[in-house]
């Protein structure tokens, strides 16, 4: 049952972020996440502010630069869909391609995607975990076959959201807009690990709301890709998911970022296997090189063994892919 | 009354196909004799003594013609909630075990399985006192259309040349029967044909999304020869149906659709006798022909049912038809062979069902697309079975479901399921078993479907997969274990 709240759908940001004042309010932009954690009990709503209405934070626009600005309310689906993100920034469209269902897709947007919770069966079920304000994490020693292998402290979530590794690999930033006025922090600094604060999954204050995604000019020679393993073929979170920002130069590599999800409580880069990348043309050995640099540092829990060589071949196989 | 479950509620409340722990161990001689069977089984009702090792050795016991089959079960008292009759209760789980042991043998003797099923195909149930017959026995046509239709030993020698690289294929099947299928009384069905020839069906029975009403109505325009949009059906209605036994076991077809036709063979009688009275001659004489009536011998004594006098003066005639028993000493049992094609991806687990064929054997095929939509249905159920679907308790804290939701309880989306299945009816109308000549489709359907899964993962890679699900949380750390033996 959802839980009695107060709803408002303020037309502008600044009337947005009047109404975000008082404790318990939540942001709604989709719903999709926000209405299952409402029904699950997963925290309290007092008050809801549906961004839905503000035609600001719609649209995607090209900057002189090349790059593009995504406002937060665009769905995954447009994402998905959208011509410029295809050709320029693959990854993103691929990793939007692969979000959940298509209906999700076209309800669920941008924003709430990188700001959605996670989906940790312990944190959603009937367990009060340390997310949660417990004691404890269930998933050490418990069913933590879809938990973490790197970055776990104290919680062993991982981050749900592929869209948010194919940012991080192409290196956008979000625009954040609070009472001070907007700030910008790059995708990668936007989620905050467990070891950090186990109860805040983002560095978003309660008085603030994401308005755009903003993607760097083109770079010449910049391909990427996106692949997800899942352990069923649509509306399921990755097992293993790879996004991959490769610059080349010629054959050479100049700049590479790998970032996994559902590795780790966030989107994860894994700068080991940039390093061997870097000033290199991917063969099968490189490939093989940097995929077990991706994961040397993992350390498995009792029955997620199997993430480590799933990511190690997942990796290995799309850098081979990426290279022709 | 209406109840509304949530997933949640169902899945705390309802209770659960039970969880099975199987061992098989078989013998055969080169030439494909099944020599013996030795099963031993541990299973669970939860806190209840209702079946967790319900049937299923029965597949063990009784599909193929074997001499020596010992079974053993042993079912344990837990505290994870309630077993429950599951579609085909106990028969995907025994299917499991057998079909991939009938595939071992096979490898092992250097048989194609198919002629391994082929030279085993029983006659008689041998599980059962006394080895009845079967009325009908189609899991040899089962096997050798179904094995046509599917192109088998092409496909398999295709595949076999495909398995070196990191995404192999794969060709595989199995076969089944159902234990039950041949419904059985007590039915009773009312039939009501109104005088402006429009006619109501009355039963008990419910429409769960088989198509019963259909089939019903489909009986009904046979037998009176009217057309199915002059049929009204009222059903499944408690204050104004007959008692009727629940959708369950397969066998509402062939419990209700003879049923059905007992009563429209008893309208049919009434009207003859109102017939005879109005030409003034022996009902036994008088033979239905399209609209009419008519004399067998004199075609000058004939009338328009619908001018009938009685059925005028009634408005209405009443039929009532009952279930009968069905035939004495003898088992009336579906039967079926599916084959499949998959790809699977040695280094991500990941398995794609290509292709998909359902050949089944449950006697008179009433209604094409119905048939088909069980068929693909069961497979997909099936699916579900073998690659998705998984009760995950907290078993080391504390005991509670994890994944009681619809997104972490994953049931098969279509793009699980795969995008070519075909539906080769083998149509043996089985008049033993009653007057529809059908025998139960729905829960056939499901039982080999995970097996034969498992046989072509098996033919791909090398690997026998012995747990459900087999989702790459299983499958990296085996595919990685058998590269490494490679």
């Amino acid at each position: 049952m959802l839980p009695d709240f107060t709803y408002v759908r303020p037309s502008s940001v600044k009337e947005a972020l009047s109404h975000l004042t008082e404790e318990k309010t939540r942001v709604m932009a989709g719903g999709t996440d926000l209405l299952g954690c409402l029904r699950d009990e997963v925290f309290e709503a007092h008050h809801v502010v549906a961004i839905s209405h503000i035609d600001a934070l719609r649209g995607v626009r090209e900057a002189e630069d090349g790059g593009l600005k995504i406002g937060a309310l665009s769905t995954i689906s447009e994402v998905a869909e959208h011509p410029v993100i295809k050709r320029r920034f693959y990854a993103l469209a691929k990793a939007a391609s692969e979000v959940a269902s298509p209906q999700l897709r076209n309800q669920g947007t941008l924003g709430g995607n990188l700001c959605q919770k996670p989906r940790c069966w312990y944190y959603r079920g009937a367990f009060h975990c340390l997310r949660k304000g417990g004691d404890i994490c269930y998933a050490v020693g418990g069913e933590n076959q879809y938990h973490c292998i790197l970055g776990g402290d104290h919680c062993y979530i991982v981050h749900p959201s592929d869209i948010a590794a194919a940012l991080t690999a192409l290196e956008a930033a979000v625009h954040i807009a609070g009472p001070a006025g907007t700030r910008i922090v790059p995708v990668e600094e936007f989620h905050i690990p467990p070891g950090e604060n186990p109860q805040k999954e983002t560095v978003l204050r309660n008085d603030e709301i994401v308005t755009h995604v903003v993607l760097p000019g083109t770079r010449k020679g910049l391909r990427s890709n996106y692949r997800k393993v899942r352990a069923r073929r649509a509306w399921d979170f990755a097992l293993a998911g790879v996004a991959l920002a490769v610059q080349f130069a010629s054959q050479t590599v100049a700049k590479a970022r790998v970032v996994l999800s559902g590795a780790a409580p966030v989107p994860w880069r894994c700068r080991e296997a940039e390093e061997v990348l870097v000033g290199k043309a991917i063969n099968a050995e490189i490939a093989k090189e940097a995929a077990g640099a991706a994961v040397a540092k993992a350390e498995p829990l009792s029955r997620n063994g199997y993430k480590v060589t799933l990511f190690r071949n997942v990796v290995e196989e799309e850098l081979l892919g990426i290279s022709h | 009354m209406k109840l509304v479950l949530t997933r949640e509620e169902t899945f705390l409340a309802t209770g659960n196909r039970p969880p099975a722990h199987m061992a098989l161990k078989a013998g055969v001689k080169n030439d494909g004799t099944l020599t013996a069977f030795d099963f031993t089984c541990t299973g669970t009702g939860g806190a209840y003594p209702a079946g967790g090792t319900a049937l299923v050795d029965w597949l063990i016991r009784d599909l193929y013609t074997c001499k020596h089959v010992r079974c053993r079960a042993t079912d344990v008292y837990t505290h994870t909630g309630p077993a429950r009759p599951f579609r085909a209760p106990g028969h995907p789980q025994g299917s499991w075990a057998l079909e991939q042991m009938l595939d071992a043998l096979a490898e092992a003797i250097d048989m194609d399985p198919v002629e391994l099923r082929l030279r085993n195909v029983p006659t008689f149930s041998q599980a059962r006192e006394g080895n009845p017959p079967y009325t009908t026995t189609g899991l040899k046509a089962c096997l050798e259309e179904g094995a046509k239709a599917f192109g088998w030993r092409k496909r398999r020698n295709e595949a076999a040349r495909n398995q070196k690289g990191p995404v192999r294929t794969g060709v595989g099947m199995g076969s089944s029967l159902w234990f039950a299928g041949g419904g059985g009384p007590p039915s009773t069905v009312i039939v009501k044909f109104f005088s402006d020839g429009s006619v109501n069906l009355n039963m008990g029975a419910s429409d769960i999304g088989t198509g019963t009403k259909t089939i019903m109505a489909m009986v009904l325009s046979e037998e009176l020869g009217v057309r199915p949009e002059v049929i009204q059906i009222e059903h499944a209605d408690t204050a104004t149906t007959q008692y009727a036994t629940p959708s369950g076991g397969s066998k509402t077809v062939p419990t209700e659709a003879p049923t059905v036709r007992a009563a429209a063979v008893d309208v049919k009688q009434k009207l003859l006798d109102m017939a005879a009275r109005d030409l003034d001659v022996d009902a036994k004489r008088l033979r239905f022909k399209g609209k009419d009536i008519v004399h067998k011998s004199n075609p000058s004594k004939q009338v328009a049912v619908l001018d009938i006098s009685g059925l005028k003066k009634q408005g209405v005639v009443i039929g009532v038809g009952y279930r009968g028993a069905n035939p004495k000493g003898m088992v009336v049992n579906p039967f079926a062979a599916q084959f499949c094609e998959v790809e699977v991806n040695m280094r991500t687990g990941e398995v794609k069902i290509v292709d998909f064929l359902g050949a089944h054997d449950s006697g008179r095929v009433m209604n094409r697309l119905t048939y088909d939509n069980q068929v693909f249905g069961g497979i997909t159920m099936g699916v579900g079975f073998a690659m998705t679907e998984e009760r995950i308790l907290d078993k080391n804290r504390t005991g509670k479901m994890v994944n009681r939701n619809w997104h972490d309880y994953k049931l098969p989306t279509a793009l699980d399921v795969p995008a070519h299945m075909t539906s080769v009816p083998i149509e043996r109308p089985d008049d033993d078993a009653n007057t529809a000549g059908a025998k139960g489709l729905g829960e056939p359907a499901t039982i080999p479907t995970g097996a034969a899964i498992a046989n072509a993962v098996f033919h791909a890679t090398g690997v026998r997969v012995t747990k459900t699900p087999m989702t790459p949380v299983q499958l990296v750390a085996l595919f990685t274990e058998s590269e490494k033996e490679e």
